[in-house]
């Protein structure tokens, strides 16, 4: 046979030929592997959620997932304090045993790292105490902030290691020894890494309280309030209770360390512009800028 | 016979596609943090290479010249879609690992230029021949390129600790010690194609 001509019939037929056959096949082995790729999604997530709620147990053990909400969360913008906040989709599973006991929460969420997005599922246990989390997806720098994966879940660095803490939604960053419950060690070089991942875990943090039926708007102004104290009490024209509304922009002095005891008050709205002033015991550090909002 | 077996065995050093032919460079430098990972992109590359190869080389009669390219790209981006689709099914933790790189296959100048400069010429037999020389050779240096920057940049090989990774030289994993590690080996295959 000889090799044909490139006329305009030619080239059409020949184009549209291959196309169609093309098509033909890969939509023959789009139906072939859809389910099985459906499954192998299905597992990872199963594996994922019994990886954060339940880590030591073997795989006799199941899990049921009560209920999947989805839940959006106000989460201050990374970049830039004074630009708008982001809404982020958190997904919380509600992860009971067999016998329908409910062990905790499982949060999907993330944050933009240093490059790209960020996407983890944290798992708490009915107090809000982090019981393991999982990286499900991020594009970190291998070797640097790629090692978000097993940086924090690390029991001999003390420091940074966050499984067993009391989640508050204001861990921050230290590039320092950590000192207390909310401060966690940075991974060497990967400062950006580290801050994006923990400001993960507070969007987790708020997110697990909003399914709660806490209101939490905020991340590093979670705050622990009670709840009723929110509801029940008459605010005062211009004193307002501090939600954790504490965080955007500069010159608050209200850090969104408001939510420890009651009777807290935070006069005028603790967020948007400066010239705020936190009434009553807005504890630790006022004047300072709050570390995991830069 | 003698032809064939020189066609497979080309690909592998003195037309190899990566040191030799200098081919293919994006997955070749994206993708070789570790030798596992340049492993399974050679694989890959390699599976696309034969079938658009042999496919190609059987269409070749079919396609008028003017529209070889688009058609060629329709040949190999259907079998990386299809390779695509199959790792998601079968094997996701590769697909995990090596997710974002598949679909570059379709632009790897390796492929095309297999296509064009060898598939496009000769039998279906010695195209597949081709396909699986220059996969190989292909697989072959991404791995070694691969074993390079893990055994430096992270003490290990093939995932398994060699040394304290805390003395490993992390630049190695990162893109400036991709295009170091690939000019060396590139020196000593020259060398070695040379006598």
């Amino acid at each position: 046979m000889e090799k044909l001509k490139s006329s305009l019939p030619n080239m059409m037929l020949s184009l549209v030929l291959i196309c169609v056959v093309a098509a033909g096949a890969l939509a023959g082995v789009y139906l072939l592997t859809k389910e099985p790729i459906k499954q192998q999604q299905e597992l990872a997530k199963q594996n994922a959620l019994k990886a954060v709620v339940l880590p030591n147990a073997d795989e006799s053990v199941t899990i049921k997932d009560l209920s999947i909400d989805t839940i959006a969360i106000t989460a201050p913008n990374q970049q830039d304090t004074a630009k708008l906040d982001t809404v982020r989709m958190c997904v919380v599973h509600t992860i009971a045993l067999e016998d329908g006991t409910v062990i905790g929460k499982a949060v999907e969420t993330g944050a933009t790292g240093f490059g790209g997005e960020q996407e983890i599922m944290v798992g708490f246990d009915n107090e809000g105490v982090i019981i393991n989390y999982q990286v499900l997806e991020q594009q970190e720098t291998p070797g640097l902030g790629d090692h978000i994966r097993d940086w924090f879940n690390d029991s001999t660095k003390v420091g940074s290691y966050i499984l067993g803490r009391q989640a508050t939604g204001q861990f921050e960053v230290t590039k320092a020894k950590s000192e207390n419950n909310n401060q966690v060690e940075a991974i060497t070089a990967a400062t950006i890494s580290s801050k994006a991942f923990i400001k993960a875990i507070n969007n987790a943090y708020v997110a697990f309280q909003k399914s709660n039926g806490i209101h939490v708007e905020a991340v590093s102004g979670a705050s622990q309030l009670h709840p009723e104290e929110v509801s029940e009490e008459a605010k005062p024209e211009g004193e307002h209770h501090c939600q954790g509304h504490c965080q955007h922009g500069e010159g608050h002095q209200c850090q969104g360390h408001c939510q420890h005891g009651e009777g807290h008050h935070c006069q005028g709205h603790c967020q948007h512009g400066a010239g705020h002033h936190c009434a009553g015991h807005c504890q630790h550090h006022q004047q300072e800028t709050e570390v995991t909002n830069e | 016979m003698n032809n064939a077996l020189k066609t497979l065995t080309n690909g592998i050093l003195k037309e190899n596609p990566t040191f030799a032919l200098v081919l293919g460079m994006c997955p070749t430098l994206a993708t070789t943090t570790s030798a596992k990972n340049g492993m399974f992109m050679g694989l890959a590359t390699l599976f696309v290479l034969v079938c658009s190869n042999v496919v190609i080389s059987m269409l070749k009669k079919l396609i008028p010249d003017k529209v070889r390219i688009p058609a060629f790209i329709v040949v190999i981006a259907t079998f990386v879609t299809i390779v695509q689709l199959l790792l998601k099914a079968y094997a996701p933790a590769v697909d995990a690992q090596l997710g974002l790189f598949i679909p570059l296959i379709v632009v790897n100048c390796i492929v095309l230029g297999r296509a064009e400069a060898f598939a496009a010429k000769n039998s279906v037999g010695l195209s597949a021949l081709d396909g699986i020389g220059m996969g190989l050779g292909f697989t072959l240096s991404l791995t070694v390129l691969g074993l390079v920057r893990e055994l430096l940049g992270s003490g290990k090989i093939f995932g398994n600790t060699v040394y304290d990774g805390s003395y490993a030289t992390l630049i190695f994993v990162l893109a400036p010690g991709a295009f170091i590690a690939l000019a060396y080996l590139m020196a000593i295959v020259n060398k070695l194609n040379k006598k």
